[in-house]
């Protein structure tokens, strides 16, 4: 049957997906959906330890309530940056902002 | 009642924002608004009658309950809520017609009733701190009135005027606010005023406000520059209700006042009742008479607040807002038709419109103290208080005479057989219907003195015959100057017409010692610090100039040869450096440049490679925590 | 729902949750990714309905269901390669990348098999939408605000931040005004 482990180790391996997302792709909008979907595990952990560990705490749903706020202003600042850096140089591509190199 | 109180606070709001949004018909929406504000008023003035009193505040701050905000229902503050409902309904009927070519009447109509919501919360405050803060939104929402007009240059600059001085007098309300809570622990109306230094800034800041809201002498500059402000701004705001405040002021703080504040207060009054009176004997605006006037009559209104108690000065107030309103709103009827206010230009502009001038006799009548208009009751209770008081009674009397002076005045120039036959403009009838209202209540509020009283629960000083006759002559006087033709001797004209030198006096007295004292320390800072630090450089210079001359002639011989040893010395040195040190300094440096080379190669500025040093970073982090928990 | 319920709801849709995120990454097609996005975490949803969040659950499908459609479009936008027919490669430094994910996700794993959790049996109900909105409006009332204003802020910011020549350009062409 199902545990608080398997909950958790699921959202881990979620999060390395995420993660490897984040590292591994060229574009800022699949970086972002990286970003995504490792708070997404971290969504799925919140409701796990609801779950199994703390049943009657009301205020695990609330944090969860927090996490999909915060995915909601990510999407909603990042879309705005891509946007404005698009608009500047017609690319989204992460490899072509090297600004920072020293 | 607690409903009606916030009510009679909130639906002008209400009525603010549905008028702004009206478009064409924000006439009727304003008016609507401003009657059914009225029927709490009324409504608590019946109850207040029937001995209901009422308070609905709130503790927000747990700590301090001293500092609670609220509206209190209590005989002054329903008397001033009515007639300031009262006053602003008609206004607002009135301003629907004048302002009828004006394609901004919505923002016009909203702003008045937007400034009736904050003066109603200043006259129902509970506690000093809730006046406070509508006495702060009066007078920004008065500014916001004066500047209505954007076609008229003085505007502006009358509005910040406005602005400035009553935010600079109601300085003294914040620090008499602060010391009454340093030494009574409360802002609560009621409370005794703190002994020693505390209760000398309570007294002095609460008068200070006072005069800065009321424009008494020697602030009284501001209103005649709000003049510039429409018509209806300054019948409601700088005569009846706003400059009142000052008044409601006093009155509230009453125990607080006791004693050499009212006294000093009561001398202000008196002297600005006389000023005033001779400031608008001067003036060539029907507006600015009319608003020297209005800084005489709350001159007197102190007067009765320090000599007589509430009953006379609320008493005054009252009959003086209905009269005055008159008065403004038929100058507004004037100005329609002469398209200005000058007296010049308004010269026998009453026998072209009678109806406006009906109106304007009336509320010149009042105000001038001829029985039995309105104002000659309470004029004569003022009178009669302050026949115990010499030097009031005197001054009292003698602004008595200039108010009946200045009114004729005013009166026989519009009266002057030169009419034009002009043609009644847009929306006067409107006008002529709300003015005529107040005119009637002029005529009538001489019989509320009892009533009045008996609901503020203060005595109306007795009308003793001395009284009247000391009135009467003294308008009889006032009224037979201007009929004779006296002439005023030239120093004292020129005075009023620039009024009194208030404004040179308070450059002279207040701006020119701020601007000396920051003069003399620039000065300061110019010649004594700069000046010492030259003087230092210049004595350096000298000194070292002199050096030089010795050292040309006597030591230079020596410092030759010592010169020349050394230069020997030097170049052994420098073949050891080229040899030894340069060479290990120059290794050291290498390396440091190598070292920051292969650190640049870190800052790649691709972004995934920053962020997964963050990561490895966290996990290092995480690693060394999970570390030091473990052992 | 019973233990071999959430355990019939739970694996595969854990399977699902997980392959779909994976295919995220490895499709070269943007519409692609961002569709199977909305899947991964759609499931993801109904995992949280199968742990006995019903609230959540549903909240999760609604929010993401709107949230990934805008992703996609904006990836269609703002994409090189928006259909993937080019078959370009759309990743960087892949192995180190992938694996010091690996590495991540398994100590992750490794660390919640391995600790002691505490466990507590679901009596009765779980949270209901009830007791959850006595939370927000109770305890975390300020926390709540707190977030409501941030989303403000962020909506304002992220407007201003797309805004032709950002907060102080002069108004271009379909601005709004």
């Amino acid at each position: 049957m199902i545990s608080l482990p398997v909950v958790l180790a699921v959202a881990a391996v979620m999060f390395g997906i995420g993660l490897y997302g984040v590292l591994g792709q060229t574009n800022t909008i699949m970086v972002m959906m990286g970003v995504e979907l490792m708070l997404g595990a971290s969504m799925l952990n919140l409701v796990g330890f609801m779950r199994y560990a703390w049943p009657d705490a009301a205020s695990g749903a609330f944090f969860v309530l927090i996490v999909m706020t915060l995915m909601a202003l990510e999407a909603a600042v990042g879309f705005g940056l891509v946007i404005s850096v698009f608009r500047n140089r017609r690319t989204a591509e992460l490899d072509d902002l090297t600004e920072l190199e020293g | 009642m607690v409903l009606l109180l916030w009510a009679s606070v909130l639906l002008p709001l209400v009525a603010a924002a549905a008028t702004r949004l009206a478009g064409p018909r924000a006439d009727v929406v304003a008016l609507a608004g401003a009657a059914l504000a009225a029927i709490p008023a009324w409504i608590m003035l019946v109850a207040a009658a029937g001995g209901e009193r009422a308070i609905s505040a709130t503790t927000w701050l747990p700590a301090a309950p001293g500092l609670d905000v609220g509206l209190r229902l209590d005989a002054l503050s329903v008397v001033m809520a009515v007639t300031v409902a009262s006053v602003g309904l008609a206004v607002v009927a009135y301003a629907g017609g004048y302002f009828a070519d004006e394609p901004r009447r919505p923002a016009a109509l909203a702003g008045l009733l937007a400034f009736l919501c904050a003066m109603q919360g200043l006259v129902l405050a509970d506690g000093y701190l809730t006046l406070l803060i509508f006495w702060e939104i009066v007078g920004a929402l008065s500014a916001r009135l004066i500047a209505f007009n954007r076609a008229e240059p003085a505007g502006p600059a009358g509005a910040v005027r406005a602005f400035l001085t009553t935010r600079a007098a109601d300085v003294g309300l914040y620090v008499a606010l602060l010391a009454l809570y340093a030494g009574a622990g409360t802002v609560a109306f009621g409370s005794d005023r703190p002994d020693g230094e505390l209760g000398a800034l309570v007294g002095i800041g609460l008068v200070l406000a006072a005069m800065g809201k009321s424009a008494q002498a020697p602030l009284q500059g501001w209103l005649a520059g709000a003049m510039a402000g429409p018509t209806p701004v300054s019948a409601l705001l700088h005569s009846a209700t706003m400059v009142a405040a000052g008044v409601y002021l006093l009155v509230r703080s009453h125990e607080l006042l006791t004693g050499w504040p009212l006294e000093v207060a009561g001398w202000v009054g008196a002297i600005t009742a006389v000023a005033g009176a001779v400031i608008a004997l001067a003036q060539q605006d029907l507006k600015r008479v009319l608003a020297a006037s209005t800084t005489s009559q709350l001159g007197l209104m102190f007067v009765g607040a320090a000599a007589g108690g509430p009953a006379v000065a609320i008493f005054h107030l009252v009959a003086h807002a209905a009269g005055k309103a008159a008065l403004f709103l038929a100058a507004g009827m004037f100005q329609h038709d002469r398209e200005g206010t000058s007296l010049e230009r308004l010269r026998g502009a009453g026998r072209d419109d009678r109806a406006a001038m009906a109106i304007f006799a009336a509320g010149a009548l009042s105000i001038a103290a001829v029985p039995p208009f309105a104002a000659f009751w309470s004029k004569d209770a003022i009178t009669a208080a302050a026949e115990g008081h010499a030097g009031w009674l005197a001054l009292v009397l003698v602004a008595g005479a200039g108010g009946a002076a200045y009114l004729l005045r005013v009166a026989r120039i519009l009266w002057a057989p030169a009419p034009r036959g002009l043609p009644a403009v847009a929306g006067h009838r409107t006008m002529a219907g709300a003015a005529g209202t107040l005119a009637a209540a002029s005529v009538g509020l001489g019989l509320v003195g009892a009533p009045l009283s008996a609901l503020l629960g203060a005595e109306l000083p007795a009308i003793t015959v001395t009284s009247v006759a000391l009135s009467l002559i003294a308008a009889g006087v006032g009224a037979g100057a201007i009929l004779l033709g006296w002439r005023a001797p030239a120093a004292v004209a020129t005075a009023a017409r620039a009024g009194l030198y208030a404004d040179a006096m308070l450059r002279h007295v207040v701006q020119a010692p701020v601007a000396f004292g920051s003069r003399l320390a620039a000065r300061l800072d110019d010649r004594v610090l700069d000046g010492a630090i030259d003087a230092t450089g210049r004595g350096t210079l000298r000194v070292a100039g002199a050096q030089w001359r010795l050292e040309e002639r006597g030591i230079d011989a020596a410092v030759d040869a010592t010169g020349r040893a050394a230069l020997r010395v030097a170049c052994a040195q420098r073949r050891l450096e080229e040899g030894a040190i340069d060479a290990a300094i120059d290794g050291l440096a290498r390396s440091i440049g190598r070292a920051g080379a292969q650190n640049r190669r870190l800052q790649t500025g691709r972004l995934y490679e920053y962020l997964r040093d963050t990561v490895l970073g966290t996990v290092a982090v995480v690693v060394l925590i999970a570390l030091a928990a473990v052992l | 729902m019973s233990g071999l319920g959430t355990a019939l709801v739970f694996w595969p849709g854990a399977a699902i949750m997980l392959a779909t995120a994976l295919y995220v990454f490895r499709t070269s097609s943007m519409a692609r990714a961002g569709l199977l996005l909305l899947a991964s975490l759609g499931v993801e949803g109904l995992l949280f309905l199968a742990l006995a969040s019903e609230f959540l659950g549903v909240l999760q499908l609604l929010m993401m269901s709107g949230e990934m459609v805008i992703m996609t479009f904006f990836m269609i936008m703002f994409m090189p390669d928006p259909g993937g027919l080019m078959g370009m490669d759309m990743t960087h430094d892949k192995r180190r990348s992938a694996s010091l994910a690996v590495a991540v996700a398994v100590a992750l794993a490794i660390f919640a098999v391995l600790t002691d959790w505490p466990a507590a049996t679901l009596n009765g109900e779980a949270p209901d939408v009830r007791q959850i909105g006595f939370e927000v409006m109770g305890r975390s009332m300020f926390s709540f605000l707190f977030a409501g204003i941030t989303i403000l802020f962020a909506m304002v910011g992220g407007t201003m931040l797309a805004k032709h020549g950002g907060r102080f350009a002069a108004e271009a062409e379909g601005d709004l005004r």
